[in-house]
């Protein structure tokens, strides 16, 4: 099975709050799954199962409180990536793995084209053409042109949507986590998305989705996981 | 397996002010939620901290106040002796001006050299940036004069150079050129804070040290000056220890950064998960804190 990306085993994510008062609770427990390069993998469930929750263990924005997440890295091979080194993580999120969250959590102040040139500029792509490539993406995803040298701060849902997602997409990352990407979109949009994701499946990224739209689920994912929520 | 070589390793730094005594040790602390030896008065600036730095890396340093993050940072930049601890420099340079240098300091700990090489690395390869302008410049010389003395200080010889990166840098800090002959008396707070800048960067540094720079400016001005950093340090690619106990600025300028409490670091881990996902009860609380 050397095609296998992401072990997820026995994984947990506990949360202990401090604030007003002590609460401990769990988002999840007991996870475990394979996901096989090449594969649309999709997360479904009811609101507060912990999907989000998983999503970010996955990318580390959350620190798991069991088990591991064996990743196949090109660059560090297997790693567990709940213990791997800071340096690394960052190095493997600029590198080979993105993520499209829930909510747009950007940078005030810079400009939807920056914001999106920004990544493969990160990877030593020139300027010229970083900003060339953001700017066919962003007309991919039917963002207007005259808002490319705005903040997306002032941006409706469903464009900042759009800008996150052409953000995470642009560099071709072998791993990518959605989280509803297309909660906020028209069905217009929705069908750019699906079709970005589907060519970047089809040469050879990963994808793990979040998804709320049934049918949308149902044409683009090879396997669906359910979660159920947490008693 | 890929490794980077760290930049700066810093290994149980420890600065104490006062004579010490067997209790300091098990009564200051977060734990005992002050940094005062009851016994004898001596204070814990910052205790056992350890953490490397990568090249083009910028590590952010939160906490309360008092909580030993100027402390930290002052005993980097050598500016005064500390109590135990290594500090490693590893660095590999193109400017053949610099190979001495660096092969003199290579596996040593730097809290232990002597003064004339503590001050050549302080020189040549950092910059600090206080949160009080007026720590980093002299009033009494030009805004021109004070960032040439940094290159003065770097051993910089050839006075056309030294004058063409002065404007150089005046001009990158979005400074109006003809106020570089002007004493920064009669600058405004983020013109002061801008000169400090240049004045920081103008030996070429690896390695740059920022202590609550926007504190003190308004909101408009912090905006500007901190876009300013984070484009030259994407621009000139040195690494970055910013202190701040604002997490919009930890957040708009770090991937890494270590939360202090009572001069010790309680808690380090990736800025978003720092944010998102705080595990000390206290990160929770400064978290949670913030507007
Ligand atoms: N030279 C000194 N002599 C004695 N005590 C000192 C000295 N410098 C700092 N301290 C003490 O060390 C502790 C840590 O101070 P430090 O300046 O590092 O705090 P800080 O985290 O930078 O706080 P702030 O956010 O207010 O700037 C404080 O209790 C301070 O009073
Ligand atoms: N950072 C956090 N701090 C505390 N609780 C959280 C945090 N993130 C998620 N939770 C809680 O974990 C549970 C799962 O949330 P989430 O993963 O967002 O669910 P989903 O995405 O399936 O709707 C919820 O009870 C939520 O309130
Ligand atoms: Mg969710
Ligand atoms: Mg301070
Ligand atoms: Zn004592």
């Amino acid at each position: 099975m050397n095609n296998i990306i992401l072990q997820v085993e026995n994984l947990e994510k506990k949360f202990e709050l401090y604030l007003p008062e002590k609460k401990v609770f769990f988002a999840f427990q007991n996870i475990n799954f394979n996901l096989y390069q090449g594969e649309f993998f999709s997360i479904s469930g009811p609101s507060g199962s912990g999907k989000s929750s998983l999503l970010k263990c996955l990318y580390r924005t959350y620190k798991t409180t069991k088990g591991s997440i064996f990743y196949r890295s090109s660059r560090y091979g297997i790693v567990d990536f709940t213990k791997l080194q800071e340096q690394s993580v960052l190095n493997i999120r600029s590198n080979e793995m993105s993520y499209v969250s829930q909510f747009l959590n950007v940078i005030p102040r810079i400009s939807a084209l920056n914001l999106v040139a920004e990544p493969l500029i990160r990877k030593n792509i020139p300027q010229g053409i970083a900003i060339e490539r953001a700017k066919e993406m962003l007309s991919r995803l039917n963002i207007p042109t005259n808002l490319f040298d705005s903040s997306p701060l002032t941006f409706s849902g469903g464009e900042k949507q759009r800008v996150n997602i052409a953000r995470a997409v642009i560099w071709n990352p072998s791993l990518l986590l959605l989280d509803e990407p297309t909660a906020s979109l028209d069905e217009k949009s929705e069908k750019i998305v699906k079709k970005i994701l589907v060519t970047m499946k089809k040469s050879g990224s990963t994808l793990i989705g979040i998804f709320h739209n049934k049918k949308l689920i149902n044409q683009i994912s090879d396997r669906v996981f359910l979660f159920r929520k947490e008693e | 397996m890929s490794t980077i070589k760290p930049l700066l390793s810093v290994r149980n730094l420890t600065k104490r002010f006062g004579p010490g005594c067997e209790d300091c040790e098990s009564l200051t602390g977060p734990t005992q939620n002050r940094n005062q030896c009851p016994t004898c008065k001596t204070i814990l600036g910052c205790g056992e901290v350890s953490f490397d730095l990568y090249p083009n890396e910028v590590l952010g340093i939160v906490g309360e106040s008092g909580s030993g993050k100027t402390t930290l940072l002052r005993a980097l930049h050598f500016d005064f002796e500390v109590t135990s601890g290594e500090m490693f420099f590893s660095y590999l340079s193109e400017n053949n001006e610099l190979t001495d240098l660096i092969k003199q300091i290579q596996d040593v700990n730097l809290f232990t050299t002597t003064n004339y090489v503590k001050r050549k690395v302080r020189n040549f390869l950092t910059g600090i940036i206080y949160q009080n302008p007026l720590m980093g410049i002299n009033l009494n010389i030009s805004a021109g004069g004070n960032i040439a003395e940094k290159m003065l200080m770097a051993e910089w010889r050839n006075l056309q150079t030294i004058r063409n990166r002065s404007k150089y840098l005046f001009q990158k800090t979005e400074m109006p050129l003809e106020r570089i002959d002007q004493s920064p008396k009669d600058f405004s707070g983020g013109m002061q804070q801008r000169v400090q800048i240049s004045k920081a960067l103008a030996s070429n540094p690896v390695l740059l040290f920022l202590d609550e720079v926007t504190t003190g400016l308004d909101l408009s001005v912090q905006a500007g000056v901190l876009d300013l950093i984070r484009n030259i340090q994407r621009e000139f690619r040195f690494s970055m220890i910013v202190i701040s106990h604002d997490f919009g600025v930890i957040r708009l300028l770090t991937e890494r950064c270590m939360v202090m409490k009572n001069g010790k670091v309680i808690e380090h881990g990736l800025t978003d998960q720092i944010l998102e996902d705080p595990v000390h009860p206290y990160t929770q609380l400064l978290v949670s804190s913030q507007l």
